[in-house]
C-alpha cells in the first residue's frame, strides 16, 4: 500500500518536472519561436471564424489549437499551455496504459510521445493542432475504454469514428489503433466470441473516411490522411510528425502486450527512464535551433520596437545573419547610433541593412519595419502585404493587419484601414489597440498629433513615381529631399553607399546632412571621409572636417600596417574589425 | 461528371438564417415612428436602381446603430411587409416569385429602422423590375489585391437568381499556381478558356465539358498568350502575347503599375493547333494588347500604343483602340487598319474593348496611361455608339475609383464590370443596365446572402464574366487536367 502511495508520488514529482521543464523551455530558451507562431495566424472570435472551421476534417481542433495559439503573444502563456498540453498527453497515455493492463514498469514510456513532440514542436513550421488532436484522438479513446458493455463500446466506436476524424483529421489513426490494440489485450472488455474480427472493420473504416472526405473537400489525400494543418507547409509531412503520431497511437497498448522483466525491476526502469531522459534531452536539443531563435528574437525586438534591448542583445553576441543584422541597424538608427556604431557590428552588406525582396513569409516583415520607419509608407505597406499573402497555410497574421492598418491610416486611406481595425476587434490581444485606431479614422488633425503616424504623414513621399528596389540609395534622397528633417533617411543612405562601398556616392551625398543638427560626425563617416582624403592627400593638412584624434591615429597606423605587411588582416582585424577601413579592405 | 462542390449551403440554410434575423430582431412593431430627411445610409447603396427579375435578393444592412429594421416592399401586386434585426435578408423563394409578378413594374421601398430605442421612417427609394434578365451566372477570379506575390487564388461561378456558388479551379490543387481570366466563348459555359501557369500549366479550353491543355506559344511566338477572346465560331481565339513586368508606385492611392515591354497579337486556330500572326498587329515599334473579335467575326479590335522607353515615359504610354479585318475562312488577318478611338485626340489610354453581342456598343475603359488600368482611380468606362461613334462617358456608371473589366450579358442590356469603388482597394462586381436607347444605368454590386461579406472579405472579385448557362467543368477536373496531361503544342 505504502509503495504504492509512493509510486503514484514519484510518478506525479515526475511529470510535474515534466511539465516544469516545457515551460521554461519555451518560456526562456525558446520563447521567440512562441511569438513567431502567434504572428502567422489571426484568430477571430466571429461566427464565420468557427463556421470556417467546421468545413474540412481537423478544423475543430485547430480552432482550439488556434484559440491557444493566440496567447504565445504572451510567451511565458505559451509555455504554461504547451506544458499542459504536453503533459496531459503523458497524463492520458499513462491512464490508457494501465487501463489496458500495462504493468506499472513501462510508466517511463507514458513520457514518449510528449517528448516526440516536443521534439516536433521545435519546429517553427510545426503547430498546435497536431498536439490537440492527439488529446482530443486520447481522450474518445479513454471514453471507449470507460464503457464496460462491450457492445456499447463497439457501437461507440463505430458512431467516433467519423466524428473524431471530422473534429481532428489524420491524428484520429491514434484512435483507431487504440481501439485495435485494445481489443488484443486480456483485460479489454470484449464480446463473447472472437472480437479480432473487429479489427479489420475499424481499419477499413478508418481508410475509407479520408478517401470519402476527398470527395467532400479540396484537400489532396495525402492532408486527408496526414492531417491538414499540422504542420505550416500543407503538403509536407515531417518524419517527427508521423513518429509522434504512431507513438501516440501505440504507447498507450502496448506495453500490456510486453511482459515486465521477471528480475531487477528497479534497476531496468532506471535504465529505460534514464535512457529516455539522456535520448529526448539530446534530441530536444539537437531540433532546437538557436541561431533561429536569435533571429526571431530581434524580430520581435524590432516589432515590439524595443531598440535598446536589440542593440543590448547584440553587445551581447554579434548578430551574424542578414536577418538579424537588419533590425540591428534599424535600432541603431532609431537611437540615433548607425552612423557612429553600424561598424562596431557584424556587417553583411546592404541584404543587413535593407534587404531585397525575396517571395517568403518572413524576411520581408524586418524590411517592412524599416520602410515604415523611415517613412516609405507604400513599401512597408506591400512588404508587409506579401508577406502575409506567403504565409504557406493561407492564414492571416495580426502583425500584418496592425501595420496594414497603420499604412493605410497614414496614408489617408480610411475604408481599408477600418476595414482591418474591424478584423482586429474580433481578436483578444489587438482589439484595445484596434478600438483606439478606429478613432484616427477620418481624422486628421487626430492624426497630425500622433506622435509616430503625424511625423510619418510628414515623412512619407507625397510625389508619385515608380518605386526602385535596385537603386535604393536613390529612393533615400528623394525621401530626405521631401522631408528635410527625415534624418533617418540620411544615415540609412549613407549607411547604403558605405556598405555598398561605394565611396563616390557617399562623398555626393555626405553634404546633405550638414542641417540635420549633429553636434559631431559620426564615426563610420570619419572613417570614410579620412579615408578619401587619404587616397588625395599625403597628410592631414587642409582637412575639412572635423575628424577626431583617434580617427586620425587610427587611419595612419591601419594604412601603415595594411601597406607595410603582406598579411595584414589577422593583424589588423583585432584593433581594427570595428571600422569601415577594414569592412572597406577585408569583408567581401 | 463528377459531382460539383457547392460551397454555399443549401435552401435550408436560407431560411434558419432568415427566421433567425426574424428572431433576433424580435419582429418589433414599429412605435411614434418620426419621419427623417437624411438619405438612407445603406449598403451596399441599393437604392433607385434597375434590377432584372433574375437577381438574388438584395440583401443590405444600415451603417448606423440600427438594431431593428422593418422594409415595405410595394409592388403593383402585392405589397409586402418584413421585420428584420441588423441586416435586412429577405427570404428566396419569396424574392423570387414577388420578382416574378412585377417585371415591367416600379417597386417602393420604404425602410423604418429603430436607433437607440426610437423608429425613424427614411425616403422612399425605387427598384425599376426591368424585363431583360441577366445572364444567369457569373465567374470571378478570387484574390487578394497584392503585389507579386499572390497565395490562394480561384476562379469561382456563381448563380446570379441564387447565392450558389462553386470553385471551378483553385490553384491549391496545382501547385500554387497563378491562374488568369477565365472568358467565355457567345456567353456560354459551353466554352470557355483561361490560362493556367506553373510547370505543368497551359491554357485549359472547355468545349462541352471536354477539357483540353494548350500550349499557346511556339519558337516565334515564346512569350505565350495572355489576354484574348473566341471568334464567334469558337474555333479561333485571338490572343496577346505579352511581356508583362510589375513597377511599384510610391504613393499611397497608387499601388502597381504593369507595362509591357512587347506585345504582340496572334490568333490560335483550335482544330489545327496553329499560331498565325499579321505584320500589322506584330510591330516591333508598337505594343499592341487586349484584341477582341466583333460579333459577327469579322473584325478585330485592340488597343496600340507606340513602344517608348519604359518606365520612365510610362505617363506618356497611351494606347488607342484600332480595329484590323479578318476572315475567318481563309484566316487571314487584314492589311488594313483602321483607327477607332485616337489616344492622342482623347489624351488617354484605352483598355479592354468588348462590343455589345448586338453589336451596336463597344465598351472600353480609359486611363490616364498606361495599360493596367486597376490601380489608376481615374480609370471610367466609356461607351461607343459604333454606329454613330459617339462616346458616352457614362456619369450615371462611373466612381471617382477604378471602374473595369466589363462583360456584356448576351442580350446587350447588361454588363457587368469590377469597381473598387467602395475603398480604393478591394474590385466587386458591379451591374448596370442598359435601355434600349443605349443609356447605362447606376450600377449596383453582386448581392451576397450576407450583406456584411465585403466588408470581410479580403478578396478581390477581379475579371467578372457573364454567361447564359453553367459551366460543365468543376476544380477536380483543373487538377486532374494539370497534373495528368501533357499540353497539347502549337505550331
Amino acid at each position: 500500500m505504502e509503495n504504492t502511495r509512493k509510486y503514484m508520488y514519484i510518478k506525479g514529482i515526475a511529470s510535474l518536472l515534466f511539465g516544469c521543464a516545457i515551460c521554461l523551455f519555451w518560456g526562456h530558451y525558446y520563447p521567440h519561436h512562441l511569438h513567431y507562431h502567434e504572428q502567422f495566424q489571426l484568430f477571430l472570435f466571429t461566427p464565420e471564424y468557427i463556421a470556417d472551421k467546421w468545413i474540412y476534417p481537423g478544423g475543430i481542433a485547430e480552432y482550439v489549437a488556434e484559440f491557444l495559439t493566440q496567447f504565445y503573444f504572451f510567451a511565458w502563456a505559451g509555455a504554461m499551455i504547451l506544458a499542459i498540453v504536453l503533459v496531459l498527453i503523458q497524463q492520458q497515455i499513462n491512464w490508457l496504459a494501465k487501463r489496458m493492463g500495462a504493468s506499472g514498469f513501462w510508466y517511463p514510456l507514458s513520457f514518449l510521445p510528449s517528448i516526440l513532440l516536443w521534439v516536433f514542436l521545435c519546429d517553427e513550421n510545426a503547430l498546435l493542432a497536431l498536439p490537440i488532436s492527439i488529446i482530443l484522438a486520447l481522450f474518445a479513446l479513454i471514453i471507449q475504454r470507460k464503457i464496460t458493455n462491450p457492445w456499447g463500446q463497439i457501437l461507440y466506436t463505430l458512431l467516433m469514428m467519423p466524428v473524431l476524424y471530422w473534429i481532428v483529421g489524420g491524428a484520429y489513426f491514434i484512435f483507431i489503433a487504440g481501439v485495435a490494440i485494445g481489443h488484443c489485450v486480456k483485460s479489454a472488455p470484449s464480446i463473447p466470441g472472437k472480437p479480432y474480427i473487429w479489427i479489420p472493420i475499424y481499419l477499413l473504416l478508418g481508410i475509407l473516411y479520408p478517401l470519402l472526405a476527398q470527395n467532400l473537400t479540396q484537400y489532396p489525400l495525402l492532408s486527408l490522411m496526414t492531417g491538414i494543418d499540422y504542420y505550416r507547409f500543407p503538403m509536407i509531412v515531417p518524419n517527427i510528425m508521423l513518429l509522434a503520431i504512431v507513438a501516440a497511437a501505440v504507447t498507450p497498448g502496448a506495453p500490456a502486450l510486453l511482459p515486465p522483466p521477471a528480475r531487477a525491476t528497479k534497476v531496468w526502469t532506471g535504465i529505460v527512464s534514464a535512457l529516455l531522459l539522456a535520448g529526448g534531452g539530446a534530441w530536444i536539443y539537437a531540433a532546437s535551433d538557436p541561431d533561429k531563435e536569435e533571429a526571431m528574437k530581434y524580430d520581435y525586438l524590432a516589432r515590439m520596437k524595443q531598440w535598446n534591448k536589440i542593440i543590448k542583445t547584440a553587445e551581447n553576441k554579434t548578430p551574424n545573419s542578414p536577418f538579424s543584422v537588419t533590425c540591428l541597424n534599424l535600432a541603431l538608427a532609431k537611437t540615433g547610433q548607425l552612423g557612429d556604431r553600424m561598424f562596431h557590428f557584424y556587417q553583411n552588406g546592404t541584404e543587413g541593412l535593407i534587404p531585397t525582396f525575396q517571395r517568403d513569409f518572413t524576411s520581408p516583415l524586418p524590411t517592412s519595419e524599416i520602410f515604415y520607419h523611415l517613412g516609405m509608407i507604400n513599401s512597408s505597406q506591400r512588404y508587409m502585404f506579401e508577406a502575409m499573402e506567403a504565409i504557406p497555410d493561407y492564414k492571416k497574421s495580426g502583425r500584418a493587419y496592425m501595420r496594414l492598418a497603420e499604412t493605410n491610416l497614414i496614408n489617408g486611406q480610411y475604408v481599408v484601414a477600418a476595414k482591418y481595425l474591424r478584423a482586429l476587434q474580433h481578436t483578444l490581444f489587438y482589439k484595445r489597440w484596434a478600438t483606439n485606431a478606429m478613432s484616427y479614422l477620418n481624422n486628421e488633425e487626430k492624426i497630425e498629433k500622433h506622435p509616430e503616424w503625424g511625423w510619418l504623414r510628414k515623412a512619407r513621399y507625397t510625389e508619385d513615381f515608380l518605386f526602385s528596389d535596385t537603386e535604393m540609395d536613390v529612393m533615400l534622397g528623394l525621401l530626405l529631399q521631401h522631408n528635410k528633417r527625415n534624418r533617418m533617411a540620411f544615415e540609412y543612405m549613407l549607411a547604403y553607399v558605405l556598405q555598398k562601398k561605394d565611396l563616390e556616392r557617399f562623398m555626393k551625398y555626405y553634404p546633405l546632412g550638414k542641417d540635420l543638427g549633429y553636434n559631431h560626425i559620426p564615426i563610420s563617416y570619419q572613417e570614410a571621409l579620412i579615408f578619401v582624403w587619404t587616397q588625395q592627400h599625403p597628410n592631414f593638412q587642409g582637412l575639412p572636417w572635423s575628424i577626431s584624434r583617434n580617427v586620425l591615429e587610427g587611419v595612419s597606423e591601419f594604412a601603415r600596417i595594411y601597406t607595410t605587411q603582406k598579411d595584414s588582416e589577422p593583424i589588423l582585424r583585432p584593433k581594427y574589425e570595428k571600422t569601415f577601413w577594414y569592412y572597406l579592405l577585408f569583408r567581401k | 461528371m463528377k459531382k460539383e462542390r457547392i460551397l454555399k449551403r443549401k435552401k435550408a440554410y436560407h431560411y434558419l438564417v432568415w427566421i433567425i434575423c426574424l428572431l433576433a430582431g424580435c419582429v418589433p412593431t414599429p412605435k411614434q415612428i418620426e419621419d427623417t430627411a437624411d438619405p438612407i445610409p445603406m449598403y451596399p447603396d441599393y437604392t433607385d436602381i434597375m434590377i432584372p427579375t433574375n437577381i438574388a435578393p438584395l440583401n443590405f444592412l444600415l451603417r448606423n446603430e440600427a438594431d431593428a429594421m422593418q422594409v415595405t416592399l410595394e409592388g403593383k401586386s402585392k405589397e409586402i411587409q418584413l421585420s428584420f434585426g441588423k441586416k435586412a435578408i429577405f427570404p428566396l423563394d419569396l424574392w423570387e416569385s414577388f420578382l416574378e409578378k412585377e417585371v415591367g413594374n416600379r417597386l417602393r421601398i420604404t425602410v423604418i429602422a429603430r436607433i437607440q430605442g426610437k423608429w425613424f421612417r427614411y425616403p422612399s427609394f425605387y427598384w425599376q423590375v426591368v424585363p431583360e434578365k441577366l445572364d444567369s451566372y457569373i465567374s470571378y477570379r478570387l484574390i487578394e489585391p497584392g503585389y507579386e506575390v499572390w497565395n490562394k487564388i480561384q476562379l469561382r461561378e456563381r448563380e446570379i437568381k441564387t447565392f450558389e456558388e462553386r470553385v471551378i479551379a483553385d490553384n491549391k490543387d496545382t501547385d500554387g499556381s497563378c491562374m488568369n481570366c477565365h472568358i467565355y466563348g457567345n456567353k456560354k459555359g459551353s466554352l470557355s478558356m483561361f490560362h493556367l501557369r506553373g510547370k505543368q500549366g497551359g491554357t485549359i479550353l472547355n468545349r462541352n465539358g471536354y477539357l483540353r491543355k494548350l500550349r499557346l506559344s511556339n519558337d516565334s511566338l515564346p512569350d505565350g498568350a495572355v489576354y484574348g477572346d473566341f471568334h464567334p465560331s469558337g474555333r479561333l481565339a485571338v490572343f496577346s502575347t505579352n511581356i508583362i513586368i510589375p513597377a511599384l508606385h510610391s504613393l499611397g492611392s497608387k499601388r502597381l503599375e504593369v507595362y509591357d515591354t512587347t506585345s504582340d497579337l496572334v490568333i490560335a486556330d483550335f482544330r489545327k493547333r496553329r499560331l498565325i500572326t499579321s505584320p500589322q498587329t506584330s510591330r516591333k515599334d508598337e505594343l499592341e494588347t487586349f484584341p477582341t473579335f466583333s460579333p459577327d467575326g469579322k473584325w478585330i479590335y485592340y488597343c496600340s500604343a507606340p513602344i517608348l522607353p519604359l518606365p520612365d515615359s510610362i505617363r506618356s504610354l497611351k494606347y488607342s483602340l484600332y480595329r484590323i479585318s479578318f476572315h475567318k475562312d481563309t484566316k487571314e488577318w487584314g492589311q488594313q487598319v483602321e483607327t477607332v478611338w485616337d489616344a492622342k485626340k482623347h489624351n488617354g489610354s484605352a483598355c479592354h474593348p468588348k462590343i455589345s453581342p448586338d453589336g451596336k456598343y463597344l465598351l472600353f475603359t480609359v486611363a490616364d496611361y498606361g495599360t493596367f488600368p486597376i490601380w489608376h482611380r481615374e480609370t471610367d468606362l466609356r461607351m461607343m455608339n459604333l454606329q454613330t461613334g459617339q462616346i458616352d462617358s457614362l456619369p450615371a456608371v462611373n466612381s471617382d475609383k477604378s471602374d473595369t473589366y466589363h462583360s456584356w450579358s448576351s442580350n446587350s442590356h447588361w454588363f457587368v464590370f469590377a469597381s473598387k469603388r467602395d475603398d480604393g482597394l478591394y474590385g466587386k462586381p458591379y451591374f448596370s443596365y442598359v435601355d434600349s436607347t443605349g443609356k447605362a444605368y447606376k450600377p449596383f454590386v453582386l448581392p451576397q446572402e450576407d450583406p456584411e461579406h465585403y466588408d470581410i472579405t479580403l478578396k478581390s472579385y477581379n475579371i467578372p464574366e457573364l454567361s447564359t448557362s453553367e459551366l460543365l467543368f468543376d476544380a477536380e477536373e483543373i487538377q486532374d487536367i494539370y497534373n495528368e496531361e501533357e499540353a497539347e503544342i502549337f505550331k
